[in-house]
């Protein structure tokens, strides 16, 4: 049969078949395929990975105490690594920060929080990391960390203009106080007291168990 | 149905946005209806875009996402967001009638501008509702 | 283009209602929906405004059947019609197969019809895509209104302004009515059939 013709067959196959469905009953239709559930590997930081992920998405006082649950676990599990009980340590104070600064939180406390994550995620599925390796992850993460109270402290010093502990401050122009709900002054000044005690602890810690004389600023 | 904003406002409005959203790291934003009018638009002075576009496809988008999500049996999704390699957009809806749509990079978390943009909505339903109630 | 699955034997085709806003794309859509969903058996999407205009888009699937051994499905769209959506209505022509003008015959839309078909013609473009290639039938709506006293373009007029360097099938219709909303639609799938032949055979 010549194109032309096959053509011809087609074309008036399909035109009572327009014909039929635009008059009479045609055949019905399709269905749906069930999803499967996924599973999720075995991992210590599993668990905690998964709320640092839910964190990253969505910031809520479940989240943070899932979070906070975590972080207690892993230091009762982790109590005689020193170098993962600090990044734990860090986590931590994170977690508090967010919890009590609410909408004020620093934008930035998610990079370093996800930053401290990573590094704490490659030193515990590395066991045969060296200790220097290790020591220089740890720092670079303090190093970030206190960036990052700098940072907190220099905003709420231009923002409210009082004298926080022993921090210095710049003296702003006086500035309207920031509109929106938030946490009230007084919980941010002791989360970030609290962070400084912290940080000056385990950098005394830090310096007498490595040896380190020098201070990062 | 029709609405009228005035300045005051409009100047308000902006000023949420500008707060809780601009200064806080996000690129653009833009308060639509959903029929993709542009009420408002506020960027950061880097980039700009072709917002009247992105409005019309923005509430398309929205309109689009909202009947899937009715065709698998939810009211409605509580976040939409396209990740990008470099720019993101997240949309929220504030009632009904009214979209907001925030472009930002990867400086800014979600979970970080999710928390702001809540805050803004809440002000800005108080805004808006008003508004509709008067036209109603 | 149409979507020819060798394996399972499958075409898929998109033909898209295009036309000025409120001209009656969505209503030739709903239509076909109401009048022929037990024989055609398919859900139709609508994503639209508050106030009843299509926003994104209309959508009806089904299926013809078995033709020559392939089961076609076919895809209806239409565009919202407002000039602001034009973003919306380049995405929806996105490999489409053939088109629909819906013109509105009202006197006082002569203008918008003109500005339409040629607002189809550059968004086509985007594509590499031309009426004088791709399967298109006009249709001349609300001719209903005519007995309501309303005035009405002749059709000599429409087809001079739309149709002269096309020659593209017409048809007068009424799409609240359903006068000619069938013979539209299965003109622009025998045309878009037609245009795909190579793969059928």
């Amino acid at each position: 049969m010549s194109n032309t013709s096959k053509f011809e067959t087609l074309s008036s196959e399909l035109e009572s078949r327009l014909d039929d469905l635009f008059r009479e009953d045609a055949p019905p239709a399709a269905s749906a395929a069930p999803a499967r559930p996924a599973t999720t590997p075995d991992n210590p930081l599993g668990e905690l990975k998964k709320t640092v992920l839910s964190i990253d998405w969505e910031i809520t006082p479940e989240t943070i105490d899932s979070f906070q649950d975590h972080i207690r676990l892993l230091k009762e599990a982790f109590q005689r690594d020193k170098i993962i009980s600090m990044f734990l340590q860090i986590l931590g104070s994170l977690g508090q920060y967010i919890k009590t600064s609410r909408n004020n939180v620093h934008p930035s406390t998610f990079t370093v929080l996800n930053s401290v994550f990573a590094r704490l995620e490659e030193i515990v599925t590395s066991p045969t990391m060296p200790a220097p390796a290790r020591k220089k992850l740890l720092q670079a993460e303090m190093a970030l960390y206190q960036d990052l109270r700098d940072k907190i402290l220099k905003r709420r010093a231009s923002a409210q203009p009082r004298p926080a502990g022993k921090a210095a401050v710049t003296a702003a122009a006086p500035a309207a106080p920031a509109p929106g709900a938030g946490a009230p002054p007084e919980a941010l000044a002791q989360a970030i007291e609290e962070l400084k005690v912290f940080i000056r602890s385990e950098l005394k810690t830090l310096k007498e168990e490595l040896g380190i004389s020098a201070r990062r600023t | 149905m029709s609405y009228t904003l005035d300045q005051k406002q409009l100047d308000r409005i902006e000023e949420i946005l500008k707060t809780d959203l601009i200064d806080n790291g996000v690129r653009c934003v833009f308060l639509i209806d959903m029929a993709g009018n542009i009420v408002t638009n506020l960027d950061n002075g880097e980039k700009q875009h072709d917002i009247y576009s992105l409005a019309a496809l923005a509430a398309g988008n929205f309109g689009a996402v909202s009947a899937m999500a009715k065709i698998i049996g939810e009211s409605e999704f509580s976040l939409l967001f396209h990740k990008g390699k470099k720019e993101n957009i997240h949309f929220n809806k504030i009632s009904s009638e009214f979209l907001l749509i925030t472009i930002f990079g990867n400086d800014i978390s979600l979970g970080f501008l999710r928390l702001k943009v809540s805050e803004s909505v809440e002000q800005l339903k108080r805004i808006l509702e008003a508004l509709m109630t008067a036209h109603a | 283009m149409a979507f020819v699955n060798l394996k399972t034997k499958v075409i898929q085709v998109k033909i898209v209602y295009y036309g000025p806003g409120r001209g009656g794309k969505t209503t030739n859509l709903e239509y076909i929906y109401r009048k022929f969903q037990q024989r055609i058996n398919s859900e139709m999407v609508t994503v639209k405004t508050h106030g009843d205009r299509t926003l994104f888009f209309d959508f009806l699937p089904f299926d013809i059947g078995m033709v020559n051994g392939y089961n076609i499905k076919i895809q209806l769209y239409t565009v919202p019609g407002q000039v602001k959506y034009n973003a919306t209505r380049r995405l929806v022509l996105r490999g489409v197969d053939g088109v629909v003008f819906v013109a509105d015959a009202m006197a006082v839309c002569r203008g918008k019809n003109m500005q339409s078909l040629e607002n189809l013609q550059e968004n086509l473009a985007s594509y590499k895509k031309n009426l004088n290639a791709l399967p298109w039938v006009l249709q001349y709506n609300k001719m209903d209104l005519l007995e309501q006293g309303i005035p009405l373009l002749p059709v000599e007029m429409l087809e001079q302004d739309l149709n002269r360097e096309f020659h593209a099938p017409h048809f007068t219709a009424s799409a609240v009515k359903g006068t000619n909303v069938a013979a539209t639609l299965k003109k622009i799938i025998s045309l878009t059939i037609a245009s795909i032949k190579k793969e059928l055979l």
